[in-house]
């Protein structure tokens, strides 16, 4: 992690040994250090230091000794200090004497047993005797939530629960009430965690030191366990995480405490969100269409049929649809056999939905399409810029460490949010804005220039290091506070305060400049008719304040599946080969070409790498409704309902000659094709992924396969075996060692060095580092330094629809991801979140005569569909949200069919839309 | 093996050629088990006559082969124990407190007097269900049909006791680190007395039928003499050195437990043949019951049973039943068990059978780096080849029920 300057360091003594640490740190720490071991129940790294068990008695010699809790005392130079000093383990054994008095009898009934603090430390400090008894209290479970548990007779009021709710999530979800020895932990004002901000991270059930607050859906034991440290595969945070597994069940995940981007903490779904592995809906054998129905097949008959029939469309007729959520191994042997074996560049993934803008954005300004900081450089940040991204929803750990900077003690970073939508991050954010739908682009650029025209801007680094600043300054012209608030409906003094805000670093005075400040957007940026501007004005803004090609700083963005990044990287895209080069670029071209066609068996030869750039994915249906494209290979996506217009990608499925489909269930898309292949999930296949911040991450078997089905880079080595094309792998890590090769940006890679910790690209070598911050010394782009580029905005607002008065927003749930075919099998979060529903301001609801539950039919001017209303205030009047996870409630049959103009992206973020309740609709339903 | 006269199965003894030709014309090679009954288990002896005179005699061994000393490394210490019982499965509770003793050096553990009487006795009642089991099969291999069932009568009596104390028969685990969890059940210890006022008189039954029978006479004198400096040299442990007149008893050598405190001799033998060594272990139970006499009047009728104050101890069943520290200190040591300090150790103790050695390597974990067995079954079968050289034919069974081995300890 990167540090601030260091601190001086000083000179201790701990149990005599001589140690030198910097200046301030805790005894506790200073010891952990040095291989000594204090005992804590309530110390926390990352929270704030408590004091309250006093398990961490240490002795601190002087003039006069005394003993005193090492997890509050920062060390002084020249401190004696004795962690285990005959006085500090009795005071430590009498401390656990209080503590078991109340403790219940319930180790063999407590999921906690085996893992639990209280009973390791009443064994290492041998308490075998406690003259202090009393009756116990038998306290039943308290059911705080479907998935979290209370027992107050195990809780030893450590508070960890409560701090890491609220210093770390932001959700202030419980707290402890009552005094004494009736101290007990509730949910915040409630009964009912439901009737609190609880994101259902389950960081409380993780951190409890003991088995007092509990995952109800686990119930067993640790010591049955196998444990696998892998990488969640939900978003594109990537973190670590340990799968508890029995016999080849997976029984819990858990963060691996202290390690990886999310330093042992999850996220609703990353901890919930697994046992649809074991769902009977997977699919079990390869299924074949024969007329109307599937039969079963073997994998030997499955793979045959396909190279059979695929063999008739390698005239570039076919199109791959690339997997955001596969391995590495896997988009990169996919794009490798739709380029080598079907030679075509008909490819596209998912991320053209929604991450195709940034990307060009990102390339135009910086010349690299990634996130440009790492996550953990978040807490060392001055001010903090969220744009157009829920991301305690979406990206939760992210908005951990934001949540993390903005409450450090002495030293708080700001935070600008700018989102029309509530979220948890506003609580804290020292000013949210909340401009139209739309705006944020307009909003951007008028921040811009308040900079501009206060003189905040870092003339010396737009010197040096930028292109184009001229034209842009004089295309700035029209954004004037006036105009600005006008059109985003934000007022002119919080425009001013938040660009002061974020040119200053919140105010803070580093050298002749000012401190770092990251700009963080989302979705909200990219998923509008003018997606690559938005970002471009944003990327603007960080070039004006200097604050890209810095530490502690950049334009980051909060990707979307776990694997978007890796499979961009690799090439799972119609214009681009792996490693981010253009189709036209002839050194590569001959080093691809050289190994990649050398593979082919005598006299099955095939053509030169296809020049041609390919098709999109929003261009598809058209493709295949006007015969370009016959054949199509899915690669675990489930198009239908992905698609902005459900109906035409249906019915233009339906037109492919031939449809091979690769998904964990059988989904709507899978429901169309001539071959369904069952494959595995993230926990069943060994690979890696790429994250948000490039970090490259293991991600490793936990359980075999599920009976029949096999990971994907098996099938592409089998299938393109069976047309003659020889793929020498035995192993994922065979298929990154030629990643390596050929990719640059992964030229450093292997499963060696991944075994300890991701690596982030570029890594250039494999005895060299990966570079976590991008530019720091010169841009990507052809001159080197970074462009400013003027930006055009259509503003929807303007051509707002009278019939259709709403704005319907296509979000992410909290509880579900993606098309939610995962989630909508996994228990957790089933629970939490069993049916869609439309979530729509009061005010808008009271005009429309719709009460919360009630079914409502929203319609746009393509369809409508019917869904039940929840009421909230998290959404400005006249905007309404539904999430895309649902088949009941298909965005699909609604939203704008309008895309973003260079990158085809669909406008998801804006669709007007009306909204009744459903009794007033007559029986005929629609329209 | 076609040359040979009989055809021998599977036999994977090397025979050179010029042997060949010698036995075709001189020696039969004879199988004498791995399924035979008087070889006490599976093992097998290859033997070369010369008419019904034993030129060589070959053991293969290994048939029990369970590889106990990987199983040892890969169980936490309190685990081990139980697969101690299956080592000389006739004397459990010796083995059990072999192991015992070694991970109490090696932890430090101070063992209560009172668990310390208790094992003296429970070894020594362990000791007699031995030799009781020797007895009876010794003499029924011999040709003594009914001894068998007279021995094991008593044997049963000291199961049952085994039984009502530690809840099973024969594979007992019945000692534990640091004394005992549960205590000595009401009214144990009277029918421990009955026992031993019942089992002299049975014991001049054994020696009535025995002792004076000319037939056992004439199968056991003389046959099997091992001198006092082979019994040396052959590492002999237990009866079998005793039997030679070598007065060698780890209890008396290197007195453990309270051996000290009690009033016993070392019986030994004169000429070290079979019959010596019938006498030997004959003595043996009745010092052994005399012991438990002593140790039923010196034993302290309470106070503590278990090394409660030590990490490295199970807390009490009970207690952990009704104490928080104890439960979890309970659940700890049976889940993540006790990690004794690095070192090595080595603890002899004398076993029915002879010297039962445990070498333990702690590398400071909860499972052992190494442990080894000494298995005195192993050691004093090495004898046989040597005894059976010149012997007739039919002394086989009696040196075998001599040197008194069980396959799961020669094997283990």
């Amino acid at each position: 992690m990167p540090t601030k300057a260091p601190k001086p360091l000083i000179t201790c003594t701990i149990n005599g040994k001589q140690v030198q640490v910097p200046e301030g740190t805790l005894v506790i720490e200073a010891a952990r250090m040095h291989g000594f071991d204090v005992p804590n129940f309530c110390y926390e790294p990352s929270l704030r230091p408590w004091g309250s068990c006093r398990m961490c008695m240490v002795e601190v010699h002087g003039r006069s000794s005394y003993l005193t809790e090492g997890c509050s005392l920062p060390l002084r130079e020249g401190m004696e200090i004795s962690t285990h000093s005959p006085g500090a383990v009795q005071a430590r054994q009498d401390m656990m004497r209080f503590f078991l008095i109340d403790h219940a009898l319930d180790c063999p009934v407590c999921d906690k047993s085996g893992e639990c603090k209280m009973q390791d430390y009443t064994y290492e400090y041998n308490v075998y005797n406690n003259p202090l008894r009393r009756p116990k209290r038998a306290e039943e479970m308290r059911h705080y939530s479907p998935l979290i548990a209370y027992k107050l007779d195990r809780c030893v009021v450590c508070a960890q629960c409560v701090r890491v709710c609220e210093e770390i999530v932001g959700a202030t979800a419980i707290s402890m009430a009552q005094r004494g020895y009736y101290s007990e932990v509730v949910p915040a004002f409630g009964n009912s965690l439901a009737d609190t901000e609880c994101t259902h991270c389950g960081n409380c059930v993780a951190v409890c030191p003991v088995g007092a607050i509990l995952d109800r859906s686990y119930t067993d034991h640790e010591w049955k366990m196998d444990h696998t440290v892998t990488t969640c595969h939900y978003c594109a945070v990537g973190c670590t995480i340990d799968a508890r597994t029995l016999s080849g069940e997976l029984k819990r995940m858990d963060g691996v405490m202290y390690e990886g981007v999310n330093n042992g903490y999850l996220c609703v779904k990353g901890r919930w969100g697994y046992d649809y592995t074991h769902s009977p809906d997977r699919l079990k054998q390869p299924l074949i269409r024969r007329g109307d129905r599937f039969e079963p097949a073997t994998w030997d008959e499955a793979l045959g049929y396909i190279a059979l029939r695929l063999g008739d469309y390698r005239d570039g007729s076919f199109f791959g649809v690339g997997s955001t959520k596969v391995t590495n191994e896997e988009a990169y042997l996919f794009q490798l056999f739709t380029r080598v074996v079907m030679g075509t560049n008909n490819l596209d993934s998912k991320a053209r939905y929604s991450q195709a803008p940034w990307q060009r954005a990102l390339t135009q300004s910086f010349g690299t399409a990634a996130t440009t900081n790492e996550i953990a450089e978040i807490r060392h940040m001055k001010c903090l810029l969220l744009v157009g991204a829920n991301a305690p929803e979406t990206h939760a750990i992210v908005s951990y460490w934001m949540n993390l900077a903005v409450r450090t003690h002495g030293d708080p970073a700001g935070l600008i949010v700018i989102d029309p939508q509530y979220n948890l991050l506003c609580n804290v954010a020292n000013i949210w804005l909340r401009p139209h739908s739309g705006t944020d682009g307009v909003l951007l650029n008028g921040m811009a220039k308040y900079i501009l025209d206060e003189g905040l801007a870092n003339q010396a680094f737009i010197a040096a290091r930028t292109e184009g600043y001229a034209e842009w300054v004089a295309s700035l012209a029209d954004f004037t506070l006036e105009r600005v608030s006008e059109v985003t409906g934000v007022p002119q003094e919080d425009i001013a305060k938040a660009a002061r805000m974020y040119a200053t670093g919140y105010n803070h005075k580093e050298g002749d400049g000012w401190g770092p400040s990251g700009a963080f957007f989302g979705n909200g940026l990219t998923q509008h008719l003018s997606g690559v501007d938005n970002v471009l004005a944003l990327n603007n803004l960080a070039l004006l304040t200097g604050n890209v090609g810095r530490e502690f700083a950049g334009v980051n963005t909060f990707v979307g599946d776990n694997n978007t990044q890796g499979a961009s990287d690799l090439g799972i895209a119609p214009n681009r080969l792996p490693g981010w080069v253009n189709l036209d670029d002839q050194e590569a071209r001959t080093r691809f070409e050289e190994l990649w066609l050398s593979r082919w068996a005598d006299g099955q030869q095939g053509h030169a790498l296809p020049t041609e750039a390919g098709i999109t994915l929003t261009e598809l249906p058209r493709a295949l409704q006007s015969g370009a494209v016959r054949a199509l290979w899915v690669q675990g996506e489930d198009l239908i309902d992905l698609a902005p217009n459900q109906e035409q990608m249906e019915q233009a499925l339906e037109q492919a000659e031939f449809l091979v489909v690769q998904d964990l269930f059988l989904t709507p898309t899978a429901q169309l094709a001539d071959v369904v292949l069952p494959a595995v999930s993230g926990y069943e296949k060994d690979g890696t992924y790429t994250n948000l911040e490039r970090r490259v991450q293991r991600v490793r078997k936990a359980i075999p396969p599920i009976a029949g089905s096999m990971p994907d880079w098996q099938v592409i080595v089998d299938i393109a075996q069976r047309f003659g094309y020889d793929l020498p792998y035995r192993h994922p890590s065979q298929i990154m060692d030629e990643i390596a090769t050929m990719v640059p940006q992964y030229a450093g890679i292997n499963y060696r060095r991944l075994e300890k910790e991701g690596l982030h690209w570029p890594a250039p070598a494999p005895d060299q580092p990966g570079i976590p911050t991008l530019h720091l010394e010169s841009f990507a782009t052809p001159s080197g330094k970074a462009q400013f580029m003027p930006t055009h905005h259509a503003v929807p607002g303007a051509a707002q629809h009278t019939a259709f008065p709403l704005v319907l927003q296509v979000g992410g749930s909290l509880y579900h991801w993606d098309t939610g075919q995962r989630t909508r099998r996994a228990s957790g979060p089933m629970k939490l979140e069993p049916a869609p529903a439309v979530a729509i301001n009061p005010a808008d609801a009271q005009a429309a005569g719709i009460d919360d539950g009630d079914l409502v039919q929203i319609a746009s001017q393509r369809g409508s569909i019917h869904v039940r209303a929840a009421l909230t205030e998290s959404l400005p009047a006249g905007m309404i949200r539904l999430d895309d996870h649902w088949p009941q409630a298909p965005i699909g049959q609604i939203v704008s069919e309008a895309f973003e103009p260079t990158t085809g992206t669909p406008e998801f973020k804006y669709t007007p839309v009306q909204i009744r309740p459903a009794a007033a609709v007559t029986t005929a339903g629609d329209d | 093996m076609t040359s040979s006269l009989i055809p021998s199965r599977g036999t994977e003894i090397e025979i050179t050629e010029e042997q060949q030709v010698d036995d075709v014309h001189r020696l039969i090679t004879l199988n004498m088990g791995p399924q035979h009954p008087s070889t006490h288990g599976v093992f097998r002896v290859v033997l070369d006559l010369e008419g019904e005179v034993i030129v060589n005699a070959r053991p293969v061994m290994g048939y029990l082969h369970r590889g106990v000393e990987k199983l040892f490394e890969n169980h936490r210490y309190p685990q081990i124990i139980p697969w101690t019982d299956r080592t000389d499965y006739a004397a459990a509770p010796n083995n059990n407190l072999g192991l015992c003793m070694a991970i109490e050096k090696l932890c430090g553990v101070e063992v209560p007097e009172r668990a310390e009487y208790f094992r003296v006795i429970l070894a020594e009642l362990s000791r007699i269900s031995s030799h009781l089991l020797w007895l009876g099969t010794h003499a029924l291999d011999i040709g003594a049909l009914s001894m068998v069932l007279y021995t094991f009568r008593e044997r049963e009596m000291i199961l049952d006791l085994f039984d009502k104390f530690g809840g099973a028969r024969l594979t007992t685990n019945i000692m534990e680190i640091g004394g005992f969890t549960r205590d000595i059940p009401d009214g144990w210890l009277d029918e421990l007395r009955e026992f031993v006022k019942i089992f002299p008189s049975r014991q001049a039954d054994y020696v009535d039928l025995l002792s004076a029978n000319p037939i056992w006479l004439n199968r056991t004198k003389g046959i099997g003499i091992i001198t006092a400096e082979d019994a040396q040299a052959y590492s002999l442990t237990g009866p079998m050195i005793r039997g030679s007149g070598v007065a060698y008893d780890i209890r008396k050598a290197r007195p453990y437990l309270v051996y000290d405190r009690l009033d016993w001799e070392v019986p030994i033998g004169e000429n070290g043949d079979t019959y010596d060594r019938y006498l030997v272990r004959m003595e043996e139970m009745r010092q052994s019951l005399s012991m438990i006499e002593q140790c039923l009047d010196q034993m302290p009728s309470d106070g503590p049973f278990l090394a409660r104050e030590s990490n490295y101890v199970q807390p009490p069943h009970l207690a952990s039943q009704y104490n928080a520290e104890d439960m979890q200190r309970h659940f700890v040591w049976t889940i993540k068990g006790p990690r004794p300090p690095r070192g090595e150790v080595y603890v002899a103790t004398e076993g029915p059978k002879g010297e039962i050695g445990f070498y333990i390597i702690s590398d400071g974990s909860s499972v052992p780096y190494r442990i080894h067995y000494r298995a005195p079954s192993f050691v004093n079968l090495q004898i046989l080849p040597k005894l059976a050289q010149g012997a007739m034919l039919a002394d086989v069974v009696a040196l075998i029920g001599t040197i008194d081995i069980v396959l799961g300890d020669v094997d283990r």
